[in-house]
């Protein structure tokens, strides 16, 4: 790679943000460190870096304004770093426009397949300019969104409306965290109620339907209490 | 009994008409039969005590003395000594027997009704002992202040509500009520106000005293010794006033329940200390269990950390690497440690008082053993749920602790890649998990001590098996909060069994919709 790619770190605590640039130096990225939300703010108009890594704890402003603020002018993807045990925190970052969060504590192999992750959906989303792709393949699973296809070990999966939506919907976000409350907004439309249970009953059926085993679902993982993901797509 | 029942009058008429005519029938035969007159003045003053005896009131018994002197006069009239009659002073014999039977009946009637004011004081006496035993079997403020509401209510026949802490507090007032619209005019901020004045003051307020005379209900104060327990408030607003006994009674009523209510405010505290008691030893045990097996860990870090910056000329890079992975190792396992205590500040403050929301068992389950993978990549997890969809109310975070601390636990125990495996079972209205291995189970003591929050076998703890104590008594804590069991055993065929169970009260199964 003849550039760099350049990581701006938010992160106020110095043990953290020091490991956090030894781990991405020796993995060849470019690291700018700073402590504060406002000086991050003027960093990303200043250095245009290609992620973000944030952390939600800031001393000067709340981590979630940040977002905002960035995601008013710019679409570069946010890495959000949380403390365990704080749901809340994960969906409101994620809401307020994060495309991904880790929580702490992380290790380095962690941190940098999130990183790679992010990065590959930003340049994906960019080159194919928002537009929606025909297909979805991860494993023997595969979605055919022309068709309303979705087969599974070679077999066609009978999905419900509701179920097929819900299905599509995970799949155009493969990799990413898509919170509950985003979820039903999309499917069930914005002024559906914010009770994720009907949400959560038709992803059971729906996990039995793809999944051999349930209990160790392949294709569509729970972020408990945040939401859903479905693994990257690998076609 | 002013008012007497028309029915009532009626059959006293009648009972009166059917004795006299009898008596005048029997006067008159017996009369002919012996020409005697003397028995007539002794069926007439017997059909006087009967009818005195059978009927209500003096009414009756007067009008039937005076019947009775005419009826006995007609009957010595027609009979064959009636020529006798105008002498021998039979007239002044008629006047005294009118006279005695007065007495007689007014006697009779009077005795009657000391008898019926006693029964009544006895039953009263005997309902208010029920009320005082009923109340007193009760052992919460809601089912007592329920329960005298329902007196209260049948009592006066008015809608009433109860508060067992002034409405400014935000108490909503239990209400027993006859009539809809009542209960919109008593939970008026106007009528609340008033309560809560009764609360303040410990007087009654409200329709027809001093305070608050506009609202529609009068609010009586349950207190005892100086304290208050309670508010009952009564709605009189265009009902019929009560009486005197009516009102005496309720006074016996209210300050049964006030005393009611105090033994159980007094019962009720002094749990509460015990409950505290308890908890405080709690703490204190896994506080000391904490600062042991903080310290080893730490010591290590610092130690091997501190070697390799002085020594780094004399160790080899082999060793050093050693030293790095104990440090790494020991700072894994003070993360888990420290998870496992951040966990236990989710549950807040007094008893069993979880967060809890519908969660769907299999995601649960599926989000443990995930994390358990990450940190023991080899560990072989067998898991068998139920395969209806299950949602179970419960604290997410905190019951994949519980179940992660499980499983650790057999992966610790029974070897890194030993068999553990996790079944979920419905049962009722409950669910039951089990975390079963096949290492070599739990010693004795083992089982009986494994969750107090001490490791409990000490003195053989290796570095490998370290800090089972905390993680255990961690998973009691979080499995009591949710109002659920756990205990430990061994299977038959060897192996450690963990067993819990969570209440599903709340949580249904939902149906497979297709």
């Amino acid at each position: 790679m003849s550039k760099k790619i350049k990581i701006l770190v938010i992160e106020d605590e110095p043990p953290i943000s020091k490991f956090i640039d030894a781990a991405l130096s020796a993995n060849h990225y470019k690291v700018i460190l700073c402590r504060t939300g406002k000086e991050g703010i003027e960093l990303i108009s200043s250095h245009c870096p290609d992620l973000v890594l944030l952390d939600l704890g800031l001393p000067d402003m709340d981590g979630l304004q940040v977002i905002k603020e960035v995601k008013e002018w710019s679409s570069l993807p946010i890495l959000v770093v949380s403390a365990r045990d704080d749901e809340t925190s994960k969906v409101q970052a994620l809401d307020a426009g994060g495309d991904d969060y880790i929580t702490k504590p992380f290790g380095t192999s962690e941190l940098l397949a999130r990183i790679r992750a992010a990065l590959r959906h930003y340049a994906k989303a960019d080159s194919k300019n928002g537009q929606a792709k025909n297909c979805y393949k991860a494993k023997d699973f595969l979605i055919d969104f022309d068709k309303h296809l979705v087969t599974v070990r070679g077999e066609e999966v009978h999905l419900t409306q509701i179920e097929y939506k819900l299905v599509s919907l995970l799949a155009q976000n493969p990799g990413k965290v898509l919170t509950y409350d985003s979820i039903i907004t999309k499917i069930w439309g914005p002024y559906a109620e914010k009770d994720n249970q009907i949400l959560r009953v038709n992803m059971a059926n729906i996990r039995r339907k793809l999944e051999k085993n349930p209990v160790e679902p392949e294709y569509i993982l729970t972020e408990i209490g945040v939401g859903y993901r479905m693994v990257e797509d690998f076609s | 009994m002013k008012k007497m029942n028309t029915p009532i009058i009626i059959s006293d008429i009648l009972k009166t008409a059917l004795i006299l005519s009898a008596s005048a029938v029997l006067s008159f035969l017996i009369i002919q039969r012996t020409g005697e007159d003397s028995n007539a003045y002794i069926f007439y003053i017997l059909s006087v005590i009967i009818i005195s005896k059978v009927t209500e009131g003096y009414l009756c018994s007067f009008i039937a003395s005076f019947l009775g002197i005419i009826i006995s006069y007609y009957c010595l009239f027609f009979s064959d000594i009636h020529l006798l009659l105008f002498h021998n002073g039979y007239p002044l014999t008629l006047g005294a027997m009118f006279i005695i039977s007065v007495i007689i009946s007014t006697t009779t009637a009077s005795l009657k009704k000391h008898v019926r004011k006693a029964e009544n004081r006895e039953e009263k006496t005997m309902k208010l002992n029920e009320i005082s035993r009923n109340l007193l079997s009760l052992n919460s403020i809601e089912d007592i202040g329920n329960l005298a509401l329902e007196y209260v209510s049948s009592l006066t026949g008015c809608s009433c509500v109860f508060y067992s802490k002034s409405p400014q507090s935000g108490e909503q007032g239990m209400i027993h009520s006859h009539n809809p619209k009542h209960i919109a005019i008593m939970n008026s901020s106007h009528e609340r106000f008033v309560a809560h004045w009764v609360f303040e003051n410990k007087k009654t307020a409200g329709f027809q005293t001093d305070f608050g005379n506009e609202s529609s209900c009068t609010y009586l104060p349950l207190i005892s010794h100086d304290k208050i327990f309670g508010v009952i408030g009564i709605f009189q607003l265009g009902q019929s006033p009560l009486d005197k006994s009516a009102l005496d009674y309720l006074k016996l009523i209210i300050s049964q329940a006030a005393i009611t209510l105090e033994r159980q405010y007094l019962a009720d505290s002094s749990r509460n200390i015990l409950l505290e008691t308890e908890k405080e030893k709690m703490r204190a045990n896994l506080l000391r269990a904490i600062s042991h097996d903080l310290r080893t860990p730490l010591t290590g870090m610092i130690g091997a950390s501190e070697t390799i910056m002085n020594n780094k000329e004399q160790l080899s890079q082999k060793e050093q690497d050693k030293l790095i992975k104990y440090i790494y190792e020991d700072s894994n396992w003070l993360l888990h440690m420290v998870e496992n205590l951040l966990s236990v500040t989710r549950i807040k403050e007094g008893a069993s008082s979880v967060n809890k929301t519908l969660e769907p068992l299999e995601e649960v389950i599926t989000a443990s053993v995930d994390r358990l993978k990450k940190r023991y990549p080899k560990a072989n997890v067998q898991v068998k749920i139920p395969e209806d969809f299950l949602m179970v109310p419960m604290d997410a975070t905190l019951i994949m602790q519980v179940l992660i601390n499980l499983l650790e636990n057999g992966v610790k125990y029974a070897g890194k890649s030993a068999l553990i495996s996790l079944h979920v079972t419905k049962t009722g209205d409950e669910v039951l998990f089990q975390v079963a291995d096949d290492g070599k189970g739990l010693t004795f003591t083992d089982a009986e001590t494994i969750f107090e929050g001490i490791s409990p076998t000490a003195a053989q703890t290796s570095d490998s098996v370290k800090g089972i104590g905390i993680g255990l008594s961690i998973c009691k804590t979080i499995i009591m909060a949710h109002g659920g069991t756990i205990s430990a055993q061994n299977q038959p065929d060897g192996g450690a069994l963990f067993t819990f169970t969570l209440p599903l009260e709340g949580g249904n199964t939902l149906e497979q919709e297709n």
